[in-house]
């Protein structure tokens, strides 16, 4: 029997789907519904239904509920190991092409594509590569058009830069100012920034790496399947996928269609 | 000056008035001199009790007019009082008046004063009341601003205090309407509080222009006449800005009371800012002393991971300290098993070499036996020689001089001399046997031809002693058997001639016949003595005979019948005895019909002297010019890579058979008769598979076999071996893929063919690598080669587009830089070659290429792999992916494009497509999509590309382009722009437009179209549909 | 008519949330399960963000049952002492099986023990068990509330035996119904709680 807040729940996700067609139908329930908590007693509304009522005739108020709804937390080189893998064991593959394509699905506010985009420069490769950025709130993307973060997380991006072998120092590649960092804008020349949703949106590109990492976490079991085959057909023949820390294919049908390049840091190549 | 005015009683004025009317009135009764006048000293002292200070004035002037009209009006003087005296008086009076007038406006003034400076202290102390206690910033802007207003009698009064910004925010209002316009929130310098903040002093404005700090009541709305802005300062900071609407005049009392209070109020405002303040931080340290208390409760849990870790590893060291206690005594078990060991290896050692000396021993004794026999038989026959020619010169007695005693004497030596000969024989024939030294020579044998032999042999014999002797063959008995023919003679002598020998009477028989297993059987049966059953092994043993017949009745050595056992066994049979004493008895050989020996190879009976391919060499076979007419086979119109096998047979017959054969399974086939011929066809046409013979009349097959396998043109062609003689081995190691020996049947022959086919269909993939480098080349060879992947290689241009036109090729690994030409120069030629296959091509460099040759490259190769450490990994990845699609993926999507090429329609043909799209996946297939459908197509990797691209082609005289397709999301300029780009100018507002995009949503649609799009198809595209999208699109 | 001795479960899992001391009690608490322990056992314990954690290993140590750190998406298994990775939100979503969530910190914690135990309850509602062992704040408490509110049984380790004993002692104050015993006792009490008895 489903309980009145799991109705709610769904009938909020459904008006939402149909007024402004952002599918957050099948997104995993436990932590959205603690969320949409959080954003029920933050609109001062009685419940979900009070908020269902208001978001529908309020855009800009969905606007607002966008940034309750997608999970917007991103750090600079985020699990070093990860990228320290992916310069091991990736870049020289990526070398072997004459010119490089980079999705970051689900990119938040743009820090692991900035990250991506140092790695490359380093490694020699960021003139030939070209990244899609990608995300389904727009605020999130302009803010990671913009490239810029407050001050005091560069002291902990830069850790983790180098503990993810970075050659330099990151602050190379930003210039800080009042409390923010404004990062280099010529990391961003080959960046492309779109709205994409890996719930309703196809293949745009054949691509050689796609990271995304901790989006799959809050998709239901078949969203992530299905994401997960969008990633898959999205890479080109032995391309390879990236994935969150504690995210892992062992649970999905599409396993077999990768091999294990860095167990433990989440690196597969597509067979 | 109104304030403190409104506040005096009418009664006093009236009563003032009165009093001076009443005077007057009395004045102008009483005659002049009585001085009633001074009467007018009574309102002038009421005058004293109003607020107004020019009032005593005002009664003195108008007393002193009243005063002086009373001259006038009073009646004259009564009593000789003089009149001047009066005028006098009365001026005194007047002056009296008028001085008491001045000391009341005095009087009056300074009473107002102490009203004021009441006033305002009354003030002061409200607002100070009001200030007291810790309140909220906006509960305290609130209360002052109410206060104030209620205190100076004003409608309406907002404050703005400075926050944490330097902005100024509205905290506090009073009756102010929610509407009231005005910003909530200013800066110093922006608009009139702005201004008051910056300059720190106080404004006052009249008459205020309509909505202007408008006044709400339940009953309407009003708005004020006067505003007074005024600053509130603390320590000469502007701290807020207070903002009153006066409906009366401003006062400078009511100023007074502002400037008065201002200080006061900033003060307390700042006091609550730096409460606030104050609030914050010590929040702010309580959050962060919780946070480090988390972060230190985390640290512990980690020290008490790490602790636990450690303790485990303590445990684990302790278990592995016990385990390694336990492992050395193990160990000094182990060693002392390990010496025990060593002990009985030592012994068993000892054992084998006593066993070894005692075998060498033997060995020697064996040997010296034989040469022991083989002396013996040397220095016995040597003397037995002579011993028997002498004695044989004896008995003949020639010279006639011996006595007939003596002749019988010199006959029985001589036959004595023959008995030990035989036995001599018979010892070293046994010896030979058992040493496994003789040796058996397999050959036809007839039975017929063998039964004669034994007729013609023993007939006398048994004939001398009256017995009778038949032989009979069985009607089943296989005419020829293969066995050692003078092994079975030797068997069947002994046993029928004891069977002679030891028959009295009645008769010896032969039997021959077959026996199931593939063996035959001679059975000699006599009716002689008969052997008693315990003595059935005995007789067969050396030296041993029928005991009782000791003195061998018919002679012979005793060892015929274990040399017959033993070579009947050399021979794969054996043979029995059944008997009984009295009863005759039968000794059975059997031996199978053909001989197996244990060497194979002698056995050919006619062994073909085997054509070393060394020796015929390669020089020998001269392809001959192929007759071009001659032929009854397929090779006219075969072209190269089609499906064809090559026979190259001189049996006119089985070459028909094979040729049916082949187009009963979709071959064509091409006949040679000769090796030279087949060479001729094998290298112009290239067939798909070959079945060769081996006995040809001109060469030997296996020369053709060498020499098709070093022509690197047909080297990969399957080969099939079919001969009468077996070369099986020499065939499959030069390369063959099967053989088989003739005689075939029919299956045999279409298992050939498939094994062909099989070979043929999805197994070997030609890669053709072109490559300048020799070296590298080898590499890549070495890299590339696999079951079933066959690599050719080349070093310049011109070789590669050879080698596509005589081979059908699966893949093309290119190098960019060629001695002869340039990669691309190549990929354009063989794009422009009709006649030249154009196989997925994967360019492998060194270069880094920039964007332009990347996109040039694209159009024709399938992927670009550029040098590198894991380069080679890569390529092989490309490359078995390509083989691999050539089976999997080209039959559905490829081949339904090839056919529908074939019936290329006309409406694409030459027309003049612009496709804007940055993924290279996509640019592939529609490139190739439509450029097999006749059109031409410009590249463009984005929107700005594309209005180039627009631009020129219009401009040079060239074909302007038709109808673009259009990616949405593009890097530099995305889709959206560039319709919008393309939509503004004139020339380009009727170009055709179709939107490709990825997204899904209907407003994504509506935004291409929007954005000047004609049409809109998602991805992943629909060749049909885009096709269908186009014919409507373009231009007729 | 079988008479079955099977005795069955009165919860289908078991959450645990502590913080400073809480491996010696983590120790103590699974230490005292069997082997064949019926049920999944769930455990949050605050972890700093940037190290790979060693709790499973610790843990492992002192326990018959197999103790790993969780996955995304990974099925709840009987028996298996599930451990949240350090830098995620562990839920426990439909299915059951585990969600993972990088939201901003609960409680100044993430993983935060709030938030396994509000899920848990929302997921199990009352057929599942929470228990509030030692720690220095007050992450927990709201938790512990939610499961005792929607039915399942709560337990806290006994601040007296705690290591440290604030986050139990805020636990006792926000669910006053909390059985509150030392950690074996505690142990005990799941063993009967999952049927096996004690």
């Amino acid at each position: 029997m489903a309980t009145v807040p799991d109705i709610e729940l769904e009938l909020l996700l459904e008006a939402i789907y149909r007024h402004y067609h952002y599918d957050f139908r099948r997104y995993a329930t436990a932590s959205l519904k603690r969320r949409l908590g959080d954003a029920v007693r933050r609109f001062d509304c009685s419940s979900l239904s009070g908020l269902q009522e208001r978001v529908l005739r309020d855009a800009e108020l969905f606007r607002a509920l966008l940034g309750y709804l997608t999970v917007q937390v991103s750090d600079m080189f985020r699990d070093p190991p990860f990228h320290a893998a992916l310069r091991r064991h990736v870049v020289p593959y990526l070398r072997t092409y004459p010119s490089i394509r980079v999705w970051v699905a689900g990119c938040s506010t743009g820090e692991e594509v900035y990250s991506l985009a140092i790695l490359l420069r380093e490694e020699g490769l960021l003139d030939r590569s070209l990244l899609y950025a990608t995300d389904i709130n727009p605020d999130a993307l302009r803010a990671a058009e913009a490239g810029v973060y407050g001050l005091d997380r560069m002291a902990q991006f830069s850790e983790a830069y180098l503990a993810a072998g970075g050659t330099g120092s990151l602050a190379d590649y930003y210039t800080a100012g009042y409390d923010s960092a404004v990062l280099d804008k010529t990391l961003r020349a080959n960046v492309v920034f779109a709205d994409h949703s890996l719930t309703t949106d196809a293949v745009f590109a054949e691509v050689q790496l796609v990271t995304c990492r901790n989006v799959l976490i809050y998709f239901d079991q078949s969203l992530q399947e299905q994401a997960l085959g969008l990633l898959r057909d999205a890479l080109c023949h032995k391309g390879f996928l990236g994935l969150g820390a504690k995210e892992t294919l062992r649970f999905s049908a599409h396993a077999a269609a990768f091999e294990e390049t860095a167990r433990v840091e989440r690196i597969y190549q597509k067979r | 000056m109104g304030r403190f005015e409104r506040t005096e009683p009418v009664l006093l004025r009236v009563a003032i008035i009165v009093s001076m009317a009443l005077v007057f009135w009395i004045d102008v009764i009483t005659p002049l001199g009585v001085a009633e006048w001074v009467f007018y000293m009574a309102p002038m002292a009421l005058s004293l009790f109003v607020w107004r200070a020019w009032i005593p004035l005002l009664v003195a002037a108008v007393s002193s007019l009243l005063i002086w009209a009373g001259v006038l009006l009073s009646p004259p003087v009564v009593t000789g009082f003089p009149e001047q005296i009066a005028v006098v008086n009365r001026t005194i009076g007047v002056l009296a008046l008028w001085g008491v007038a001045f000391i009341a406006w005095q009087f009056i003034r300074t009473r107002r004063a102490a009203r004021e400076r009441d006033w305002l202290r009354e003030g002061l102390t409200q607002v100070a009341t009001r200030l007291q206690g810790e309140q909220a910033l906006d509960d305290l802007a609130t209360a002052v601003v109410g206060c104030l207003c209620e205190y100076l009698d004003v409608p309406v009064g907002a404050l703005h205090v400075v926050d944490a910004e330097g902005k100024f925010r509205r905290e506090g209002t009073y009756a102010l309407a929610d509407d009231a316009g005005g910003p909530k929130v200013v800066s110093p310098g922006e608009g009139l509080i702005g201004e008051v903040a910056r300059t720190r002093r106080l404004v006052r404005m009249e008459d205020v222009p309509e909505g202007y700090l408008a006044v709400t009541s339940a009953l309407g709305r009003a708005k004020p006449r006067h505003v007074v802005v005024a600053p509130l300062t603390a320590d000469g900071d502007v701290i807020g800005v207070v903002e009153l609407g006066f409906f009366h005049a401003v006062e400078r009392a009511d100023l007074d009371l502002i400037a008065a209070t201002a200080e006061q109020i900033g003060v307390a405002l700042r006091s609550v800012h730096y409460r606030r303040r104050l609030e914050t931080l010590l929040l702010e340290t309580q959050r962060q002393a919780e946070r480090m208390q988390v972060q230190q409760e985390e640290l512990r849990v980690v020290n008490e991971e790490l602790e636990e870790q450690s303790r485990a590893l303590r445990d684990s060291q302790a278990r592995l300290e016990a385990q390694q206690a336990e492992l050395e005594q193990t160990n000094v078990q182990l060693e002392e098993q390990a010496e025990a060991l060593e002990r009985q290896r030592d012994d068993l050692a000892r054992a084998q070499g006593h066993l070894v000396e005692k075998a060498n021993d033997l060995g020697r004794a064996s040997r010296y036996k034989s040469e022991f026999l083989a002396n013996m038989s040397h220095e016995l026959r040597t003397p037995l020689n002579s011993a028997l020619i002498l004695s044989k010169l004896l008995a003949d007695n020639k010279h006639g001089n011996l006595t007939a005693e003596q002749v019988e004497w010199a006959a029985s030596i001589y036959a004595a001399g023959n008995d030990l000969l035989m036995l001599i024989n018979d010892i070293l024939d046994l010896s030979r046997i058992e040493a496994g030294r003789m040796e058996l020579a397999p050959d036809a044998l007839e039975v017929a031809a063998l039964c004669e032999t034994l007729r013609r042999t023993f007939v006398p014999l048994a004939r001398e002693r009256k017995i009778g002797l038949t032989i009979t063959v069985a009607d089943d008995m296989p005419p020829t058997l293969t066995t050692d023919p003078l092994r079975l003679q030797q068997i069947l002598r002994n046993l029928l001639g004891n069977a002679i020998k030891f028959t009295e009477r009645g008769e010896v028989a032969l039997d021959v016949g077959p026996r199931p297993g593939g063996m035959v059987a001679f059975a000699v049966r006599d009716t002689g003595i008969g052997i008693p059953s315990e003595q059935h092994e005995s007789i067969f043993e050396a030296f041993r005979q029928m005991e009782g017949v000791g003195n061998r009745p018919a002679g012979g050595t005793g060892l015929g019948l274990t040399i017959s056992r033993e070579l009947a066994r050399r021979l794969g049979g054996d043979i029995r005895v059944t008997s009984a004493s009295g009863q005759g008895s039968t000794f059975t050989l059997t031996v199978p019909a053909e001989l197996v020996t244990d060497a194979a190879a002698p056995s050919t009976p006619t062994p073909t002297p085997t054509p070393s391919p060394a020796a015929v060499g390669r020089a020998v076979i001269t392809p001959q010019p192929v007759p071009t007419v001659a032929a009854d086979d397929d090779r006219c119109g075969l072209r190269p890579g089609e499906r064809s096998l090559l026979v190259i047979e001189d049996d006119r017959r089985f070459a028909r058979i094979l040729y049916d054969l082949a187009h009963e399974l979709g071959y064509r086939c091409v006949l040679a008769p000769t090796a030279a011929e087949g060479l001729a066809l094998a290298t112009q046409y290239v067939p798909s598979a070959i079945v060769l013979d081996m006995h040809l009349p001109d060469h030997s097959g296996l020369a053709v076999l060498e020499e098709l396998k070093r022509t690197p043109t047909v080297r990969h062609v399957p080969v099939h071996v079919v001969s009468v003689a077996d070369y099986a081995q020499q065939a499959l190691e030069m390369g063959a893929v099967g053989y088989l020996q003739k005689p075939l049947r029919r299956e045999d022959i279409e298992a050939v063919l498939r094994t062909l086919e099989r070979r043929i269909e999805p197994g070997m993939r030609r890669v053709l690598v072109v490559e300048d480098v020799a070296t590298q080349r080898q590499h890549m060879e070495t890299l590339l080669r696999s079951d079933g992947v066959e690599v050719l290689s080349v070093g310049t241009g011109a070789e590669a587009l050879a080698t596509l036109a005589s081979t059908s090729i699966d893949c093309m690994v290119l190098d960019l830089s060629l001695p002869d030409t340039s990669g691309l120069d190549l990929l354009e030629r063989m794009a422009a070659d009709d006649g030249c296959a154009f196989p997925p091509v994967i360019v492998y460099t060194g270069r880094s290429l920039d964007r332009d040759e990347e996109q040039r490259l694209r159009r024709f190769a399938s992927s670009i792999v550029i040098k590198g450490a894991r380069s080679p990994e890569r390529l092989l990845d490309e490359v078995t992916l390509f083989l691999h699609q050539v089976e999997s993926r080209l039959p559905q999507e490829q081949q339904r494009i090839l056919r529908e090429v074939r019936s290329r329609e006309a409406f694409l043909d030459g027309r003049r497509l612009l496709l804007v799209e940055d993924d290279v996946r996509n640019v592939f297939a529609l490139t190739s999509v439509l450029e097999q459908k006749g059109a031409r197509l410009e590249i463009a990797r984005n929107g700005r590309e594309a209005l180039t691209a627009l631009e020129r082609a219009g401009g040079d005289g060239s074909a302007p382009i038709e109808l673009v397709l259009m990616d949405v999301m593009m890097p530099e300029m995305d889709g959206i722009t560039a319709m919008r780009e393309i939509r503004r100018r004139p020339e380009w507002r009727k170009l055709p437009v179709i939107a490709l995009t990825a997204m899904a949503m209907a407003d994504d649609r509506d935004k291409c179209l929007a954005a000047g799009a004609n049409d809109y198809i998602t991805k992943p595209i629909d060749v049909d549909k885009l096709l269908s999208l186009i014919k409507v699109w373009l231009p007729k | 008519m079988t008479v079955t001795s099977e005795r069955t479960a009165l919860v289908d899992a078991v959450v645990v949330g502590g913080s400073a001391g809480a491996i010696d009690a983590l120790g103590g608490l699974l230490g005292a399960l069997p082997a064949d322990f019926a049920l999944p056992v769930v455990v949050v314990v605050h972890l700093p963000r940037q190290h790979p954690s060693l709790l499973a290993e610790a843990v492992a140590h002192r326990c018959r049952l197999p103790v790993h750190e969780v996955e995304d998406k990974e099925p709840l298994g009987g028996g298996v002492v599930y451990v949240a990775p350090p830098d995620y939100h562990l839920l426990v979503d439909v299915g059951p099986s585990f969600a993972l969530s990088v939201e901003a910190a609960v409680n100044y914690s993430i993983p935060s023990i709030d938030v396994l135990f509000e899920s848990a309850a929302d997921v199990f509602g009352a057929r599942v068990a929470g228990v509030v062992l030692t720690g220095a704040n007050d992450d927990g408490a709201r938790g512990l509330a939610a499961i005792a509110a929607a039915g399942g049984p709560v337990f806290v380790q006994d601040p007296d035996e705690a290591s440290v004993p604030q986050m139990p002692a805020a636990a006792q104050a926000a669910c006053p119904q909390a059985t509150v015993a030392t950690v074996r006792d505690i142990g005990h009490a799941l063993m009967a709680l999952s049927g096996q008895g004690a």
